[in-house]
């Protein structure tokens, strides 16, 4: 089976959960096997690294066909090896200029620095469809802190690997909990919190009524109070739902409600604290939901500790099977459902 | 020489340019750059009234027309900093894409500019089609750019090359042939880099032949855009053109000014119409203190420099000399930090004006002195006013001290509270300074020349101070 088989919509993004977790790899394996479609690549801004990819030393870059339509800001142009047309601008502004919509009129190694906001993705998608993309690839950045996936892109691919951290069994947890999160559904339940339109960061849905507020500690308060301790039903928080956002409610033991977050992005809660909420009976709720479709796995660390291919693909497949998702090692062609 | 944003702010110059929305970046432009013409130009002032009138014309006539033109309008975006740095600077693609994005578009702005069927006067736009070839040597008119073979048949070798090791490279069986041919991928992909550098020097530099060429088409698309938001706005508020005379004449009937009418609009009232006459030397304007005399100099300073900016002014009838100065004292420009007081940096600021003080000047003066005491206030404006009738500028002074009107060469007064007052006393002094507010009336009217200022201060303290002590003692030391 091939990785470009677990697509099924019109765009996916690859997210790798460390630099050097193979996502570009990944990527080139798709676009080598989907040469026969028109592709679009962008990326959701920049990772860490990008003067180090400006002078193009360290990061393999990205082997595009010709045909292929990428959106990526001005200033990386003159890295790109490919011919280019240029088909237009897109007035959407990066630190690397504004993004230009070019198409390959030869193969060659491409750069990609997309747009950083939820809005600029929109826009750019729309134009890559509009000049005929019938696949775009969105090359996503993610740190420790927090994921940059658009909640317009439902289908995820997560790559990872030995480079996020020296042990295996620390490795294998996180990218678990990782997937864990991008695979949260909603439940009808909740669905009178999910549909409720709010400006404020933290909504409290109480028997009695609804109460909004943008203070932390007003959400807090709230929450503490004892008559509304068991009138609380659910939670909208429009913005990180971080530990500290959570520890009100494992503190003050509310049970069973639906906490909705806009989407996985947004849940940096650590996994001791999602551990407290599910012994709670507590549920997060993503807007936007996510389709988790396969995870890859670069047993090689750019430190140099590389794992055991074999015992890692077992060790995560063990893992990873209560969510059903395809393991794929790229580089060697192996794959485990 | 012409105002800063605070006065702009205030005589509601930065209301009426806000209210433009030209469409290009170029109209948007000469928005903020606004100044005003000089006896130099006088010719050039009149065509842009012409060209207002033509424009006010088209936008009653050919809407749809105009609509499409400004459409057209709307998608230009600004290649101006591009094509002045040719040919000392090497066009990159994305500028070159920007460049016959424009000119494409050029082409269908002068065809739309010709099914309108009006000359507007000294407003050229050159179709430019000399330059538009030369980026766009296949003539496919796309909406892409690239850099084409055509230009060049090294270039075309080149790729043709590059394209081959492509091939190759998809079909090698081993690692090490595609490195091999990876690294010779990398010389040809330099060649190729070369190759289209040396193509955009020769673009570049052959573009720059028609930079001016260009640059007027830019410019000339900047003024129409402009001219079509004069024309919009004088409709809207029933402007009139102002005739530009060279006699000692600067007059306006019914004179208005949108910024003061939406505020007083907010609260319920209505700004009435200023007539006023000026002759060269000082006209002086008394009336109690409630905005009506800071208004009117305001609408004045507003219009005269709009008319002066080639604009359409809110009034009935306008006639004025060509006015290269406007100095407007009507601030409080006390200064904590340069140890002014108000009144010091009014001295300051017109010892500054005096400078530039010619036949061509306006003066206006909002209560000058206000911060003094009053006794050395009164001489000093009577000085100024006496001092003022000996220049050829025209000055305006309002102010409510006593015995400036004497000397000035005419007088006009705000209405104020008067009728107010000699109908007697109406409503309760609870809601007191509503009914004074919407009693006011605002409208000047020329007075005698040796009547002093009306007493109002003393019925307005009767007025809102009634059942009050203090209201004794104001009577007692007023009566």
């Amino acid at each position: 089976m091939k990785i470009s088989d677990t697509i099924k919509s019109n765009s996916v993004a690859i997210i790798g959960m460390s630099k050097n977790a193979g996502k570009t790899t990944v990527l080139n394996t798709i676009i080598g096997e989907q040469a026969h479609r028109v592709l679009g690549i962008t990326s959701i801004g920049r990772d860490g690294e990008s003067i180090d990819v400006a002078t193009g030393t360290k990061k393999p870059a990205i082997y595009v066909n010709s045909g292929t339509i990428i959106a990526t800001a001005k200033d990386l142009l003159s890295v790109c090896d490919i011919t280019k047309e240029i088909l237009d601008t897109t007035g959407i502004l990066t630190p690397l200029g504004e993004v230009i919509i070019t198409k390959a009129m030869s193969s060659g190694n491409i750069q990609i620095a997309g747009p950083s906001t939820v809005e600029g993705m929109q826009t750019v998608c729309e134009q890559l469809i509009e000049y005929g993309v019938e696949l775009i690839l969105i090359d996503g950045a993610i740190n420790r802190k927090s994921f940059s996936v658009p909640s317009l892109c439902k289908e995820v691919i997560l790559c990872s690997g030995a480079s996020l951290d020296n042990s295996m069994h620390k490795v294998v947890n996180e990218t678990f909990y990782t997937a864990k999160l991008l695979t949260l559904k909603q439940s009808h339940e909740f669905e009178f919190a999910l549909n409720h339109p709010s400006e404020s960061k933290y909504v409290i849905f109480l028997d009695c009524g609804v109460s909004e507020t943008d203070s932390l500690l007003a959400y807090a308060n709230c929450i503490s109070k004892t008559k509304h301790r068991n009138g609380i039903k659910a939670l909208q928080i429009n913005g990180a739902i971080t530990d500290s956002v959570i520890s009100p409610i494992i503190e003050n033991g509310l049970r069973n409600i639906g906490i909705i977050g806009l989407d996985s992005s947004k849940f940096l809660l650590s996994s001791q604290s999602f551990d407290n909420l599910c012994a709670l009976g507590c549920t997060l709720q993503p807007k936007h939901e996510m389709e988790l479709i396969a995870l890859t796995v670069n047993p090689y660390s750019a430190t140099g500790a590389s794992f055991n291919q074999q015992k890692f693909m077992e060790e995560l497949s063990k893992k990873i099977l209560p969510l059903n998702i395809p393991i794929f090692d790229v580089q060697e062609g192996t794959h485990v459902f | 020489m012409f105002f800063n944003h605070k006065e702009s702010e205030s005589i509601g110059l930065e209301y009426i340019k806000n209210s433009l929305s030209c469409r290009t970046p170029y109209g948007r432009a000469l928005i903020r750059a606004l100044k005003p013409n000089n006896n130099k130009h006088i010719a050039e002032l009149i065509d842009e009234l012409d060209n207002i009138t033509l424009a006010i014309d088209l936008l009653k006539n050919q809407a749809d027309n105009v609509s499409k033109l400004e459409n057209f309008f709307s998608q230009i975006r600004d290649i101006k900093r591009s094509i002045e740095s040719i040919p000392e600077n090497v066009l990159d693609s994305v500028a070159l894409f920007e460049i016959k994005r424009f000119l494409l578009l050029l082409q269908h702005i002068v065809s739309s500019v010709e099914r309108l069927n009006v000359q507007f006067i000294r407003i050229v736009i050159p179709p430019c089609i000399d330059a538009l070839n030369l980026i766009n040597p296949d003539k496919s008119n796309a909406a892409s750019f690239h850099i084409s073979d055509v230009y060049s048949k090294k270039l075309s070798t080149i790729r043709k090359h590059k394209h081959e090791i492509e091939a190759s490279i998809l079909s090698a069986k081993t690692e090490q042939v595609i490195e091999q041919l990876k690294i010779e991928r990398l010389k040809i992909v330099e060649a190729e880099f070369d190759e289209e550098l040396k193509i955009r020097q020769y673009l570049s530099e052959e573009l720059a032949e028609h930079k001016e060429e260009i640059l007027l088409a830019i410019h000339s698309i900047g003024r129409l855009d402009f001219i079509l938001q004069k024309a919009r706005l004088a409709i809207l508020h029933n402007a009139v053109k102002p005739v530009i005379a060279s006699d000692d004449v600067l007059e306006f009937d019914s004179m208005r000014n949108p910024y003061f009418n939406s505020i007083l609009k907010a609260k319920k009232r209505n700004f009435v119409p200023i007539s006023i006459a000026l002759q060269p030397g000082t006209t002086v304007i008394t009336g109690a203190n409630m905005g009506g005399k800071s208004m009117a100099i305001k609408t004045l300073a507003l219009n005269v420099s709009l008319a002066m900016c080639g604009f359409f002014v809110f009034a009935d009838k306008a006639i004025l000399p060509i006015i290269e100065h406007i100095c407007l004292i009507a601030q409080d420009y006390e200064s904590v930090s340069s140890g002014l007081s108000s009144f010091g940096g009014e001295i300051l600021k017109l010892k500054h004006e005096l400078k530039h003080i010619n036949a061509h000047s306006l003066m206006l003066f909002d209560e000058f002195a206000k911060g003094t005491n009053p006794e050395e206030g009164a001489q000093i404006v009577r000085a100024l006013v006496k001092f003022l009738n000996t220049q050829k500028a025209f000055s305006v002074i309002a102010t409510h001290y006593n015995g400036a009107t004497i000397h000035a060469k005419k007088h006009y007064r705000v209405a104020g509270l008067k009728a107010f007052f000699d109908k007697g006393f109406e409503g309760n002094s609870d809601n007191g300074l509503e009914v004074i507010a919407s009693n006011m009336d605002y409208g000047l009217y020329e007075a005698p020349t040796n009547s002093d200022c009306p007493t109002e201060a003393k019925y307005i303290s009767r007025f809102l101070l009634q059942g009050e002590e203090v209201l004794e003692y104001i009577l007692n030391e007023t009566d």
